[in-house]
């Protein structure tokens, strides 16, 4: 089941646009069909837990917390509150709750590119340390090669081509071949 | 959570001020495009209103998809931009030639993941709000109307095809979803 959270994310959101378009002039109905989506969505996060890690599970938890306090601030902005000042705090407590969420996970994303960065910063540093080490190891073991020189070594030089020729053509001439007797019917 | 101001209920004032930023920050509407776009594809935006007050109010200020879709369809057109090159430099068959291997390297990096699905899954409410709305008030009119016309028929089918396909991929890779390919 947790294999269908890409197909839900795509239905929720279909969802909401028919929601919003369709009965844009019935706003409580249409209120009433995003908190039962956003139920749905909650319920089967809570059932199914698709998610592996116990950091985006909290994560969704919270996004799904907040989407449930701005539609109930929702139903607060419908003619049900007449005052204009519990309207008006009504309005900043949905912005907080808003601006909280929004704060918290670019926050946490900030927290990750650093802690990204700092690790990439880390691992050059290291890197940097281990060419240094290879560096003095070759310069070491070039600066001994320089003090013990290499004994030469005495290379025979291959016989040329003539002088082998030569060579062969002596053999033949003190050598001559022998007949072989031919085989006889007797 | 941003697109609660399309509700036609009477949001006190802070909270419209407030919506107004996080719906930009939310359609990826960084570019003006409302002043780009209308002398770019001939729109006459004098002749063009809102569905409602509150869609006003939420940056959906006409019906057309193209100025709805905004900088999103700047990102579009630079992705199908990618497959015409791609295309481009097969059929000239200069693949291995220095600079075509540097702009195929630049251009063609993960196309299908983070490119069109990526797009796709991302900005899946503002297209169908953009389609939506454009539906509403569709008409073969006038000349300037086809390309919006063609993005309309365009987006629509790609709205309808992404989650059969997601389901068609869930069907049948279901037992090797956790290989490191996806």
């Amino acid at each position: 089941m947790a294999v269908f959270r890409p197909l839900l994310f795509l239905t929720r959101r279909i969802i909401i646009c028919l929601a919003l378009y369709a009965f844009r002039e019935y706003s409580v109905f249409a209120i009433h069909i995003l908190v039962l989506n956003q139920l749905g969505n909650i319920i089967y996060n809570m059932s199914v837990l698709p998610f592996a890690k116990e950091e985006d599970r909290k994560n969704e938890n919270l996004d799904d917390i907040t989407i449930i306090l701005v539609i109930y601030h929702l139903y607060c902005f419908t003619d049900q509150v007449p005052d204009v000042y519990t309207r008006s705090f009504l309005g900043w407590s949905l912005i907080f709750f808003m601006i909280t969420n929004i704060i918290y996970r670019v926050t946490q994303a900030i927290i990750v590119i650093i802690k990204e960065i700092i690790l990439k910063i880390k691992a050059c540093i290291r890197y940097s340390k281990q060419n240094n080490k290879l560096k003095s190891k070759l310069a070491g073991m070039i600066k001994k090669a320089k003090e013990e020189p290499v004994a030469e070594e005495v290379v025979e030089e291959p016989p040329k081509l003539a002088t082998i020729v030569e060579e062969m053509s002596e053999e033949s001439e003190q050598e001559p071949e022998v007949p072989q007797p031919k085989p006889t019917l007797s | 959570m941003v697109y609660h101001p399309l509700l036609d209920i009477n949001f006190p004032g802070n909270v419209i001020t407030v919506n107004k930023h996080l719906l930009e920050i939310a359609t990826y509407d960084v570019f003006p495009t409302d002043d780009m776009f209308p002398p770019v594809f001939n729109l006459d935006t004098d002749s063009m209103e809102p569905l409602s007050e509150s869609y006003n109010e939420a940056n959906f200020e006409t019906q057309n998809i193209i100025l709805n879709l905004g900088s999103l369809l700047m990102v579009f057109l630079f992705i199908v931009l990618k497959f015409i090159i791609i295309g481009l430099t097969n059929i000239a068959q200069c693949k291995d030639k220095k600079y075509v291997k540097k702009l195929r390297a630049f251009t063609t990096g993960d196309l299908m993941w983070s490119g069109f699905l990526s797009f796709y899954f991302g900005s899946y409410s503002e297209l169908c709000f953009s389609v939506l709305l454009h539906a509403d008030d569709f008409s073969w009119g006038e000349s300037s109307q086809a390309f919006p016309n063609i993005l309309l028929f365009y987006f629509s089918v790609a709205l309808v095809a992404l989650p059969v396909w997601t389901i068609y991929f869930l069907y049948t890779r279901y037992e090797n979803l956790e290989e490191d390919y996806y």
